[in-house]
């Protein structure tokens, strides 16, 4: 398979992509060269989408310093984005600090067309700023987002996208941006062939798109002075069901594979889309949302996404659901049949936090024997800006783990807090039947941190991050054999 | 390979004085026979040490017990173990009158042989740890890899 490129709408956009990075940091493997990233969202002070775009600024910084030829091992799969190496992974499209009325020209329209557009849209409606974006208005959205086909984004999707390549949305039904930018954009692609100035025209309107919708999940508190409300939140997603059912889906189908997620139980974050709003804790139906990122690009093959003539032959269908309606959910409790090797690197890589938190720096200062032979990792390295940023991913990690369990449908895979032996939760360690093997302890971890470090390495970060990642595997199959 | 051995602990023979050593060296009061001490001696704190160096860096081989002051501390264990059975070879000749009757070896001088014998076994833990952890570093015999950089 070639790239993948992972098109982020609106907030759900950026808080599925930031479970997916932690998936991709933990050494999750996708089965694609590359993931190109583009986050449309035109509500710029996006908390969520500031630290999305932070998390991805990181990965691709750690990534570039350690290569991507280090198949299953933490930050291995290179992230770029679409519009370029260093460039923004975001794009507000060309949207100022302007009214939605004043986007159509409202006031320079004729009268008639005044009084037909004040049939379309309330006078609410027209006077939003767009600069928080569309704040649950899926009719603005619509309008607006069709200037996608006319970015600049666009046309660098067009030109890069080759044959092998993917295509795969997130967004949620119940807000603004995502609910009328994902059949709008998709849209866009299938009718690339009768656009104008689209290179690669027919290459990009056959191409294999996938999508998570998400359903509502969580509420925001009632205030009446503003403009999202939580009541619509139901009435918006069946009203856009219907319309995906009749333009997405069925047998007039634009979309190869389509996921659905959603929950009854439903958190209330604070009313806020203004500056710096919508902060939201991470929850789990993201992290679920990016583990049908990795079905996409795993489990589903060419043969399974064909299109012929900007139509998908065999379009797919999945949604997303639990054994059993628990408010705090494990590993126990999630799909056995993704027992291995998704749930494991999660497992190495909050290891690999705790190593890191509470041991890592003391071990480099006491120059253990790891931190020796060439290249060393002397006390000079923890000053380089490759530990530094690789410290700040994990600060990253360990918030949304926090955020993770702290929310409504609590997801609590790890007891961080704890020793290794007590680290996930709902999981035993393996106890031998050899009385002289050693428990799981910290000098269990060193020991296997120094016997990984016999062999070569070309540069100090490489040899951390690989002599960390070889001996948590090794630790993982040892005493934690369920997770081999 | 007695003359060689005696000539390793005669290095320090102020310790002992000439009359121990030629009782270590085998002399039973007419001729030297071929029961000598130092061989005993040598043989059983060699052992001893290897037994020890080996346990520590491949046995052990713990991360707990790899900095230079606990490798010291091994160090002095196995002077002791080698005080220790210099002491007790030579002593039991001594109080047992085995001594032959041209020799006078005092208690001070089977002390000063107990050192010595403590010296050549800390010298052989320097010897073999050494070896060992060239072997460790230089080949792909991934063993000691707690204690491979120990002490240095």
């Amino acid at each position: 398979m070639g790239k993948l490129y992972l098109i982020g709408i609106g907030g759900t956009g950026s808080r599925v992509i930031k479970s997916l990075m932690m998936l991709l940091a933990s050494g999750v493997k996708l089965n694609v060269t590359e993931v190109v990233v583009l986050i449309i969202d035109p509500h710029r002070a996006n908390d969520d989408l500031r630290r999305t775009t932070e998390i991805l600024s990181l990965y691709r910084d750690i990534n570039n310093e350690l290569g991507s030829d280090r198949e299953g091992s933490f930050f291995n799969t290179p992230v770029k984005s679409l519009l370029g190496e260093y460039e923004s992974y975001t794009t507000q499209l060309d949207i100022n600090d302007e009214r939605f009325k004043e986007y159509i020209g409202y006031a320079s329209m004729s009268e008639e067309n005044q009084a037909f557009t004040k049939l379309l849209f309330s006078q609410k409606t027209l006077n939003v700023n767009m600069n928080i974006g569309f704040v649950g208005n899926p009719n603005i959205g619509s309008v607006v987002m069709n200037q996608f086909s006319e970015s600049d984004a666009f046309r660098t999707l067009a030109s890069t996208f080759q044959e092998q390549d993917r295509i795969f949305f997130i967004n949620s039904i119940f807000g603004g941006t995502g609910a009328a930018g994902f059949p709008t954009l998709i849209k866009n692609i299938r009718n690339a062939r009768n656009l104008t100035n689209i290179p690669n025209k027919d290459r990009i309107a056959n191409a294999k798109i996938g999508g998570l919708t998400v359903l509502p999940y969580f509420g925001v508190t009632p205030d009446e002075t503003k403009a999202i409300n939580k009541a619509d939140f139901i009435v918006k997603t069946r009203s856009a069901l219907t319309y995906y059912n009749k333009n997405l889906s069925g047998s007039r189908s634009v979309i190869n594979a389509h996921y659905t997620i959603g929950d009854f139980q439903m958190p209330e974050y604070d009313n806020d889309p203004g500056e710096d709003g919508q902060k939201n804790d991470a929850h789990f139906i993201e992290v679920s949302g990016a583990f049908s990122i990795v079905h996409y690009c795993n489990r589903l093959t060419d043969t399974d996404l064909e299109v012929s003539d900007c139509r998908p032959i065999n379009p797919k269908f999945f949604e997303y659901g639990l054994n059993e309606d628990k408010q705090t959910l494990t590993f126990n409790d999630l799909d056995n049949s993704q027992r291995s090797p998704l749930y494991k690197a999660m497992i190495k890589f909050a290891m690999g936090y705790k190593i890191q938190n509470q041991y890592l720096e003391s071990w480099i200062q006491s120059n253990e024997p790891f931190c020796k032979g060439e290249p060393s990792i002397d006390a000079a390295f923890l000053s380089t800006t490759f530990f530094q940023n690789y410290k700040r991913f994990y600060q990253h990690f360990r918030d949304w783990l926090d955020e993770l369990e702290r929310n409504t449908r609590s997801f609590k895979p790890f007891n961080v807090n704890s020793d290794f032996t007590q680290l996930i939760n709902g999981v035993e360690v393996k106890r031998s039947r050899n009385p002289f093997a050693k428990a799981l302890s910290m000098n269990t971890i060193l020991s296997q941190l120094n016997k990984s470090s016999s062999k070569g390495y070309p540069a100090s970060p490489i040899k951390l991050v690989e002599v960390t990642n070889s001996s948590l595997e090794t630790v993982v199959e040892n005493y934690f054999p369920e997770f081999k | 390979m007695r003359d060689f051995i005696a000539s390793i602990y005669e290095v320090f023979i102020g310790l002992y004085g000439s009359d121990a050593a030629q009782h270590l060296y085998g002399f039973d009061g007419s001729t030297f026979t071929n029961n000598s001490l130092y061989l005993d001696v040598f043989f059983s704190t060699t052992l001893g040490c290897l037994v020890i160096v080996l346990s520590y860096y491949i046995i052990g081989n713990s991360p707990r017990w790899n900095k230079w002051y606990h490798w010291l501390i091994i160090g002095v264990i196995i002077f002791g173990i080698g005080y220790i059975l210099g002491n007790y070879f030579l002593g039991i000749d001594v109080s047992e009158g085995l001594v032959a009757e041209d020799l006078t070896i005092t208690n001070s001088d089977v002390i000063g042989f107990g050192i010595a014998s403590g010296i050549v076994s800390f010298i052989e833990f320097i010897l073999f740890s050494g070896i060992i952890l060239l072997i460790a570093r230089k080949t792909s015999l991934n063993i000691a890899h707690n204690t491979k950089y120990t002490p240095f």
